[in-house]
């Protein structure tokens, strides 16, 4: 059993026992959410009593923690994207023989050195956290006296964090507890919020010359933008604030894996003959088809490159794995 | 295609309206009862204020009432459920003069017939509101002193309705404390962590400089032999000398395992007070040392109401369910409601009140209950004030 394994079957361990004892919730709270809430209220307290700068500091030190995981996610999406044309060549050639088309996607995995979990894992380890995140803005923010009451149960016994509760909720123009609408605000956050988003979904989307992806993605592209803007015009807006530099942050490390992505370009892959008639119908059209091959081109050139470095990264894992299990071996 | 995307679009805001509008707790308040010439009054969650007649006959459904709703307004978020719920009510009532003088947490004052609940006037008039109202109002001298959440306490004159002061008084941070009326002095705490004395007629400071703790205060303040008494979220308790502003000399501040809310009461050389670390402390008036504390060992759930003193008792509720009597001179347990150990009622947030020999309390389910006081045995409840 490697090292890594090791460690992560006695955090397991460790986590369960302590479920076992608190109850989940108590561990939820205790692992998590206080550590997190009370880092927060220390962090604006150094921040000359700011809320507005721990909140946009405590998600870009939660942001930074968590890139290694982030790219590593990102890359593995873009390499399983990469690997989609040839997965439906052989869904149509091995259509009839389930088997032999789970082998040959398999083997596909291996050559190519995806791991098509490779993409999840990343993702599930950041989740609580961001809940996590989310909800100690919530507490912090006190909205209410009832909240207020509530905060004083997850408060570390520590002198500083007491004392500098109820947090300051102006920031800029903003009243942080309360949503950025009139009469306490412009309607800038939900906005940026729905701005931002959309952006980040834009840059991430893989183009995909399949209608039914290319339908799905464009209803993602718009439906979690309006939605998180829908719920920035009743949450707090220290909850919204989080949500703009969060996004922002996902744009700046998206940027440096794929480039802009599908941001510029204005329509997803489309088919040869719809390319054709536009193409004859205005010189716009030509010009159009031109920059979208070569963003194409431009793209699986990174796609490629992020393959191959995963591929360098995994060769030489694997070549450390295997001699170690050589050395195993009698 | 297109027609299914804009319904999973439709499908998915009614989601977020929903989820918005329950996830966003709008501020329900947590007024407590008043007794006042054979009435009670209570209020609601909902920004209802009830007056029930006091029979003799101790039958719920039988007693004469009226009733007052505040005014729908002030709510927060386009699409949260604040939107449809009336104004919470934190304070208790104040009735002095067959008027009973309510602040509500969207910003306004009213003033109601104490017979029969009809509105004789509200500050500031028409659509104008001042910040939310989490303490009570106080009335002294023909002057209504009220704190507000945009960190200025008020005194309107109550015959003319407009403002005593030539403004407002303005500290760093929202009032939340009840303010306190004595010798012609208006004591109150804030959130930005100071005590304040002003003069009660035109709203000078009479201190050099306001007393500093280390937390935000939201207790009203006891004062008793020319000390002010009070809480802190620092944790501490403080001894202030009322004309000087300074700590009590030969006082030191008595440190607690959580924040205090609430008011302390006096008892001989004692004040006695309850803490949200579950605690109550009777500590001297003189030194701050701390004679007993209750439980001995434990804690009960936040107690975070006002302390009321009977006699030799000093009755409390707490976040836990539970109404509890004690001696007052040692701290021993007289006795509790309800009596069996695994039951509760409601959590308790509100002071509660005690007169005549009965205690009313009113917990956040919105039930209240009579207790003799001597016995904690039940003259009635619970009643629900939910459905009236």
């Amino acid at each position: 059993m490697t090292r890594r394994r090791i460690i992560i079957i006695l955090i397991i361990a460790a986590v369960v026992v302590v479920a076992m004892t608190y109850g989940v919730v108590g561990t939820w709270n205790l692992i998590l959410l206080r550590p997190i809430l009370n880092f927060m209220i220390l962090l604006s307290n150094v921040l000359f009593s700011n809320f507005g700068l721990a909140i946009i500091a405590l998600v870009i030190i939660v942001r930074l923690l968590m890139l290694p995981l982030t790219l590593r996610q990102q890359r593995s999406t873009r390499a399983m994207s990469a690997l989609q044309p040839k997965i439906r060549e052989m869904q149509k050639k091995y259509a009839k023989d389930k088997q032999k088309l789970q082998q040959e996607i398999g083997e596909l995995y291996k050559e190519s050195g995806v791991n098509p979990m490779g993409c999840l894992w990343p993702m599930l380890i950041q989740l609580p956290i961001w809940i996590a995140l989310y909800r100690s803005i919530l507490w912090a923010v006190a909205a209410s006296p009832e909240q207020l009451l509530g905060l004083s149960q997850h408060l570390y016994s520590w002198s500083v964090v007491h004392q500098a509760v109820p947090l300051k909720e102006s920031f800029l123009w903003l009243n942080l507890a309360q949503p950025d609408v009139p009469p306490y605000g412009y309607f800038i956050l939900p906005i940026l919020v729905a701005a931002s988003m959309w952006v980040l979904q834009k840059m991430s989307t893989v183009p995909s010359e399949d209608p039914r992806q290319r339908s799905m993605n464009n209803m993602m592209l718009w439906m979690m933008p309006l939605m998180f803007a829908f719920l920035t015009l009743s949450f707090p807006s220290g909850l919204a604030l989080f949500w703009v530099i969060s996004n922002i942050i996902g744009i700046v490390t998206q940027y440096f894996v794929t480039g802009w992505g599908s941001l510029f370009v204005r329509a997803p892959a489309p088919a040869p003959q719809a390319v054709k008639v536009q193409s004859v119908e205005t010189p716009e059209g030509a010009s159009q088809q031109e920059k979208l091959a070569t963003e194409r081109v431009k793209q699986q050139k990174r796609v490629a490159h992020g393959q191959s470095r995963d591929k360098r990264k995994d060769r030489g894992r694997g070549r450390r794995a295997g001699t170690k299990k050589a050395r195993r071996k009698p | 295609m297109k027609s299914k995307f804009w319904f999973l679009l439709a499908l998915l805001m009614a989601g977020c309206l929903l989820v918005s509008g329950c996830l966003s707790s709008p501020p329900t308040g947590w007024s407590g009862p008043v007794v006042d010439d054979d009435a009670l009054y209570v209020s609601t969650t909902g920004g209802r204020v009830i007056r029930y007649i006091l029979l003799s006959d101790p039958e719920p459904h039988a007693w004469r009432k009226a009733h007052y709703d505040i005014p729908v307004g002030g709510g927060v978020g386009w699409f949260s459920c604040a939107l449809t719920v009336a104004a919470g009510i934190y304070g208790t009532p104040f009735v002095a003069d067959g008027v009973v003088y309510i602040g509500t947490y969207n910003g306004k004052v009213y003033a109601l017939n104490a017979s029969n609940l009809v509105q004789i006037w509200e500050y500031p008039g028409g659509e104008e509101r001042i910040g939310a109202i989490v303490g009570s109002p106080v009335v002294a001298d023909g002057v209504l002193y009220i704190g507000s959440a945009d960190g200025k306490l008020y005194a309107i004159d109550i015959a003319t309705r407009e403002l005593a002061w030539d403004e407002p008084f303005a500290t760093d941070d929202d009032i939340w404390s009840t303010p306190v009326v004595h010798d012609g002095a208006v004591y109150f705490g804030s959130l930005d962590h100071r005590l304040y004395a002003l003069n009660a007629i035109n709203g000078t400071p009479i201190w050099e400089s306001p007393f500093e703790t280390g937390g935000a205060i939201t207790a009203t303040p006891l004062i008793l032999n020319e000390t002010i008494y009070f809480g802190s979220f620092d944790r501490s308790f403080y001894a202030v000398n009322a004309s000087t502003g300074k700590a009590k000399d030969g006082f030191a501040p008595f440190p607690a395992g959580n924040w205090f809310w609430g008011q302390a009461v006096a008892y001989e050389d004692m004040i006695i007070v309850g803490c949200l670390d579950g605690r109550v402390y009777a500590l001297d008036a003189a030194t701050g040392v701390c004679k007993w504390w209750f439980p001995p060992e434990g804690q009960v759930g936040q107690i975070q109401g006002d302390l009321a003193l009977v006699g030799d008792l000093i009755i409390f509720g707490s976040e836990n369910g539970k109404v509890y009597a004690l001696d007052a001179a040692s701290g021993n347990y007289f006795w509790e409601y309800p009596p069996e150990e695994e039951d509760h009622i409601g959590p308790i947030r509100a002071s509660i009140y005690a007169g005549d020999g009965v205690v009313y309390v009113q917990t956040t389910s919105q039930e209240i209950y009579a207790l003799w006081t001597e016995s904690g045995y039940t003259l009635w409840g619970p009643v629900s004030i939910v459905s009236e």
